[in-house]
């Protein structure tokens, strides 16, 4: 009898095991009202004095970084209760909760004898009481503890929104200087933080649209060139230049034709810009390695400011086959396609809105394409999906033109007048149509251009 | 002819008397007879009844009656820097000023009337006045209470499912715990349901479990990272404590909540 009844409990304690629990209630959170996450950067700690100057100027870049993605808020150092912390041994963490830090990122920097500096950082879940990610950096020579603090900036940054970060990376721009009458467009480059900013070219002559090769290493820019055997006349030339050893060419050249608005393919083999001849401007694609060109419009119209996107197979542009300036997006290799409103055409107009749609630029990402927009006297920077659907503007002010999107298809920048007369100046703003900042330069600047992350 | 009719309802008329009284005896069978108990009583014990109340035990009530009677202790001198070795003495007396312990005195016996019997049990009733009031209950046995066995009504399962869940949505947003996501890359697409119970203390009982998706994508990150926020955000307003409406205790075990957060 006794065998029975235990058979009995087990069956039932066996049948009440297999059968999973069943909520008896649904709750929907839908987040509002975006907040950034408080996060605490202390300055890292150091094994020698020198060390430890770098590694408190280290925290100072990564805690920049982060605060100015907006995605992040810094809590004040003065706030800590845990102080000299130590990355071999775990954090108190209710000290963090405390003063809702949400994350906590514990680093320090070694040198040895021989120059090398080593860094190493934990980055803390405080509220989940664990680590998240560790990594460490070993570099030949201090020179480079800003690129180092970028990298932990970025590594931060993936790892709390789960997506690549963007600060180590450049932008390269026009710097402009001098009257309106005797204008210096100079070929520069910066951090996208504007930290190192110096001059590529010596100003000669007038430079626009520069751009990046996915690589980092090449950029290709449009100059107004003196004519070799006519000075008096200038011609619109592309270039390409190599950032590390200053060379340069000449992209292509045709007779009573002028190439401008030129942008590298994303794996860098081609290049695709507009021609104008004989008043009509089209899209070419060329192939860097034999330079064979392949025109893709032939419209009468103009046809400009083409981008790719990420994989390569689509190009927006800008056109006014339809009246006024607007977008349309075609293959790559300019055959029919699938209008997303129907009917195969050999490209297809995503923008309806009233006023000029110019300069695309296919998101990183492939998700959105920005662009600027002229109506009533105003300029704006906006987005529109590649399908034509979610239009938003994002900003808007006397001149806003020339968007650039961040590596991570986060940002964009773009240069802004403010008013007549005002020069030109690098701003940037988050694809939410958040944190509208400008970016610091030395002068006045204008056609920024971002790099992909470096390696 | 005349005889006949006469002696024809004579004799109906005694056939007729003759049933009524026979037949009643013929049909009803003898009952047994039931004995009730029956105590007699006067009529003050069956009247009287004294009032239901908390009784305390015996020592307590002498307890209370002690600290009521004796005086507020006076206020201790201030210690010495190095506390002396306290010597055990001989028991010191009660302060001059104390009253005696006045013992309870059993009156003397006498012969009850009813009107005394009435005097005392009124006289009970104030005297066990304080006693209840010493008894008042704490707030967790308040909820004891609430929790012992509620009358249910037609839409309270509604009403409390609306309470529970408006409490914890509210919860997680004003506090920041939860938050727009719309930093998420591609976060459209983004959703996780974390299942959890709360303890009597509005905590978290146990670990929360990841329902939806099944398991963490492994190629995914921003799949992950939202649900590592989502995690977060119940570990941050678990912190203290979530509030939880008194409804949720309502059923036993703990119901399970699904929480689904979206950006």
């Amino acid at each position: 009898m006794r065998n029975v009844h235990l058979f009995i409990v087990l069956l039932v304690t066996a049948f009440g095991a297999g059968v999973p629990a069943h909520a008896q209630l649904r709750v929907t959170v839908e987040g509002v009202n975006f907040q950034p996450m408080p996060i605490a950067v202390p300055d890292f700690d150091g094994a020698s004095a020198p060390a430890k100057a770098v590694a408190t100027q280290m925290a100072d870049v990564i805690r920049a970084d982060l605060a100015g993605s907006a995605i992040f808020r810094m809590i004040d150092q003065t706030a800590f209760i845990e102080r000299d912390l130590d990355i071999s041994l775990a954090p108190r963490f209710p000290d963090w909760t405390v003063i809702q830090a949400q994350a906590l990122v514990v680093g320090n920097v070694v040198i040895d004898a021989s120059g090398n500096m080593v860094t190493q950082f934990r980055l803390y879940d405080v509220f989940g009481s664990k680590e998240l990610f560790a990594q460490q950096y070993t570099v030949p020579t201090t020179d480079n503890w800003r690129r180092v603090a970028h990298k932990v900036a970025d590594d931060v940054y993936a790892q709390l929104t789960g997506e690549q970060g963007y600060f180590d990376s450049r932008i390269v721009f026009v710097s402009e200087s001098g009257p309106v009458t005797d204008r210096r467009r100079r070929l520069a480059i910066m951090d996208q933080d504007g930290a190192n900013a110096e001059h590529l070219l010596s100003g000669v002559n007038s430079v626009l649209t520069p751009r990046f090769s996915p690589s980092s290493q090449t950029i290709i820019y449009s100059a107004f060139v003196a004519d070799a055997r006519n000075p008096a006349i200038t011609r619109l030339r592309v270039y390409l230049y190599d950032i590390e050893t200053g060379r340069q060419e000449v992209l292509s050249e045709i007779e009573r034709a002028t190439n401008y608005a030129a942008r590298f393919s994303p794996d860098g083999k081609s290049v695709v810009m507009s021609r104008e001849k004989n008043g009509n401007s089209d899209i070419y694609a060329i192939e860097l390695a034999r330079r064979a060109e392949t025109r893709l419009t032939t419209s009468p119209s103009v046809d400009t400011s083409p981008s790719y996107s990420p994989d390569g197979r689509s190009i927006v542009f800008t056109s006014d086959r339809g009246g006024s300036p607007q977008l349309y997006v075609m293959r790559a290799d300019g055959g029919a396609m699938s209008c997303p409103n129907g009917g195969t055409e050999t490209a297809c107009r995503i923008s309806f809105g009233e006023g000029n749609y110019t300069t695309p630029v296919w998101s990183p990402r492939g998700d959105w394409v920005a662009f600027t927009k002229q109506q009533s006297g105003r300029f704006f920077i906006g987005v529109i999906q590649p399908d034509g659907k979610g239009e938003r503007l994002l900003t808007e002010s006397y001149l806003d033109e020339g968007p650039t999107w961040s590596p991570n298809g986060r940002v964009i920048s773009f240069f802004r007048e403010a008013g007549p007369g005002a020069g030109p100046r690098l701003w940037s703003i988050d694809l939410t149509g958040r944190n509208l900042k400008r970016l610091p330069t030395p002068g006045d600047a204008s056609d920024p251009a971002w790099s992909p992350l470096l390696r | 002819m005349q005889a006949g009719v006469y002696f024809s309802v004579a004799l109906h008329i005694a056939i007729a008397a003759a049933g009524i009284v026979v037949a009643p005896t013929l049909a009803a069978e003898p009952t047994p007879m039931v004995i009730l108990p029956v105590e007699l009583l006067t009529i003050s014990d069956s009247t009287n009844v004294a009032p239901v109340i908390d009784v305390q035990p015996e020592a307590e009530i002498e307890e209370f009656a002690e600290e009521m009677a004796e005086p507020e202790p006076a206020p201790a001198a201030a210690p010495a820097e190095e506390a002396p070795e306290i010597i055990p003495t001989e028991r010191a007396p009660d302060s001059e000023t104390a009253p005696p312990k006045s013992e309870p005195k059993p009156a003397p016996p006498k012969e009850e009337s009813f009107d005394d019997f009435l005097e005392s049990a009124l006289k009970s009733v104030k005297d066990n006045k304080p006693v209840r009031a010493a008894s008042q209950k704490t707030a967790a046995d308040l909820r004891n209470v609430e929790d012992a066995a509620p009358r249910k009504g037609v839409g309270d399962n509604v009403r409390m499912t609306m309470t529970v869940a408006d409490a914890i949505r509210s919860q997680l947003l004003s506090r920041g715990c939860w938050a727009d996501q719309d930093d998420m890359p591609d976060a459209k697409r983004l959703r996780t349901v974390i299942r959890i119970r709360f303890d009597r203390d509005g905590r978290l009982m146990g670990a929360p479990e990841l329902r939806e998706p099944g398991r963490l994508p492994s190629g995914d990150q921003p799949m992950q990272i939202f649900v590592q926020r989502a995690q977060r955000a119940l570990d941050m307003c678990n912190k203290p404590r979530f509030t939880v409406p008194p409804e949720y205790y309502e059923t036993s075990p703990a119901q399970w909540i699904d929480i689904e957060f979206t950006p």
